[in-house]
């Protein structure tokens, strides 16, 4: 049986008190100065996310390693069936394959006419996921490149099904991508088909992100309808492809016309994703994706 | 008390929260490693260990997520601290102990966490939130921790070979 603890004075709780009102202050005052997106990470962050790297490399190494394993089981099960078809996929797209090439030579020969400019490609770094998103509010991982690798904040973040998310802070070894699902999430966007412009907006909790237009009330949009990323305002280039248009609705101010977008990638499955390397002259200014 | 093992089982919880949590979502649901490791923390160390496991948990996620630092802080150290308050209370070796407090823990933090998310401008649809996010994550939580604890306490001896070698920094007095 452990001694039951002397009774406190009040002038000792009384100290207590203040010391408890005061860490909720100086906590409080932290949460609101980090609220907004940060251009630069602090000192303390640089050090702990470098401390950190190498456990974090090293742990993501080996979950990667066996869910890797477990889907490659999984996979040769599906492999027999799906070959067969891939192969008749394969060769359909050599013929659009070289259609495609025609095409491309033929724009950038009436490009020339017009005295347009050739549309910028980008660079894309290729980084592993060492850090996955562990809260249910938030939505975001951590990749093993950071400032020494040439990536900055607001660059866009892809795989092989499209948008992932954007940098939203860097520190020397890592950065991390706000996913398009965390709910501080935010990107222009465009249709493909109509070319309506909006805003997609994560969600969080799984959810699908949502579209909005807040430019046209009459927004013609559809179910099916491909969103790609607009480029206009930010680092993030145009016709990165999004996802798909699932419903359209009106909000209940029945002012602006939204759509529910089921994304390309699936986000709680991340190993390997891209950054795409866009120029800093790239940015016209905006203060946010 | 060997701190060190503490401080190594925290480090663990730490690095499988952010690397294999993720993997582990159920619809959309993550586990909680890190608050079924400060609860269990709370219930066979006392506050002070509930307390300061809590702030150090918390701080390195606030690190990790870089943004409203000092929200998993508030919130970790607070549930350590509480938890640990009812340590001298409750039978320690009933697995029905931590079944109930990872339930109970994990929808107060949720929903304080959400509380303090709303000063700074968040609007969640409540219900769906409460259906499809906190009480599943409650459930979820309530299976962690006594997972996590049942490992803890079978280590108890090792962990606290001096039942009185508990941090009285705050009870000096």
């Amino acid at each position: 049986m452990l001694p039951t603890p002397p009774a406190r004075s009040p002038k000792n709780t009384l100290r207590w008190l203040l010391i408890a009102l005061l860490t909720l202050i100086v906590l409080f005052t932290l949460m609101a100065l980090t609220a907004r997106e940060r251009q630069n990470t602090t000192a303390v962050e640089n050090i702990l996310h470098t401390a950190l790297y190498p456990f974090q490399t090293a742990a993501g190494w080996m979950a990667n390693r066996m869910r890797t394993t477990t889907e490659a089981v999984q996979e040769l099960v599906r492999m027999r069936a799906e070959n067969a078809r891939l192969r008749t996929e394969v060769d359909e797209l050599r013929h659009v394959q070289t259609l495609n090439e025609v095409m491309v030579l033929e724009n950038r020969d009436l490009r020339a006419e017009l005295g347009l400019r050739q549309q910028a490609g980008y660079h894309l770094l290729a980084a592993e996921v060492i850090v996955r998103q562990s809260s249910n509010w938030f939505q975001s991982v951590v990749i093993n490149r950071g400032q020494r690798d040439g990536v900055r904040s607001k660059m866009a973040v892809i795989n092989s099904r499209g948008m992932v998310g954007y940098i939203e802070k860097v520190t020397y070894t890592t950065a991390t991508v706000r996913l398009l699902g965390d709910r501080d999430f935010q990107v222009p966007v465009r249709t493909d088909k109509s070319g309506e412009f909006g805003v997609l907006k994560g969600r969080g909790n799984d959810e699908d992100p949502v579209v909005e237009f807040p430019y046209n009330r009459d927004a013609q949009v559809e179910p099916g309808h491909v969103i790609v990323t607009s480029g206009l305002g930010t680092t993030i280039p145009g016709d990165l492809y999004i996802g798909t248009v699932t419903s359209v609705y009106m909000q209940d101010n029945n002012l602006v016309r939204s759509g529910t977008v089921k994304p390309g990638v699936d986000l709680n499955h991340l190993s390997f994703v891209q950054v795409v390397m866009t120029e800093p002259e790239v940015n016209q200014g905006a203060d946010s994706p | 008390m060997r701190y060190w093992a503490l401080l190594a089982i925290l480090g663990i919880a730490f690095l499988l929260q952010t690397t294999v949590a993720g993997f582990l979502t159920i619809r959309g649901v993550h586990p909680d490693l890190l608050l079924a490791t400060v609860v269990s923390f709370g219930l066979l160390f006392g506050p002070e260990v509930g307390l300061l496991g809590g702030g150090l948990a918390g701080f390195l996620l606030d690190v990790v997520y870089g943004r409203y630092m000092g929200l998993h802080i508030l919130i970790l150290a607070s549930l350590g601290l509480a938890v640990g308050m009812v340590e001298q209370r409750v039978f320690k070796d009933s697995l029905v102990l931590p079944l109930l407090a990872g339930l109970v823990t994990s929808l107060m933090t949720q929903i304080a966490t959400l509380t303090i998310l709303a000063f700074f401008g968040w609007r969640v649809p409540l219900v769906t939130t409460m259906k499809t996010l906190i009480f599943p994550g409650a459930l979820y939580s309530a299976m962690v921790t006594a997972l996590v604890y049942s490992q803890i306490h079978r280590r108890l001896r090792y962990l606290r070979p001096d039942p009185r070698g508990a941090i009285h920094f705050i009870r000096r007095r």
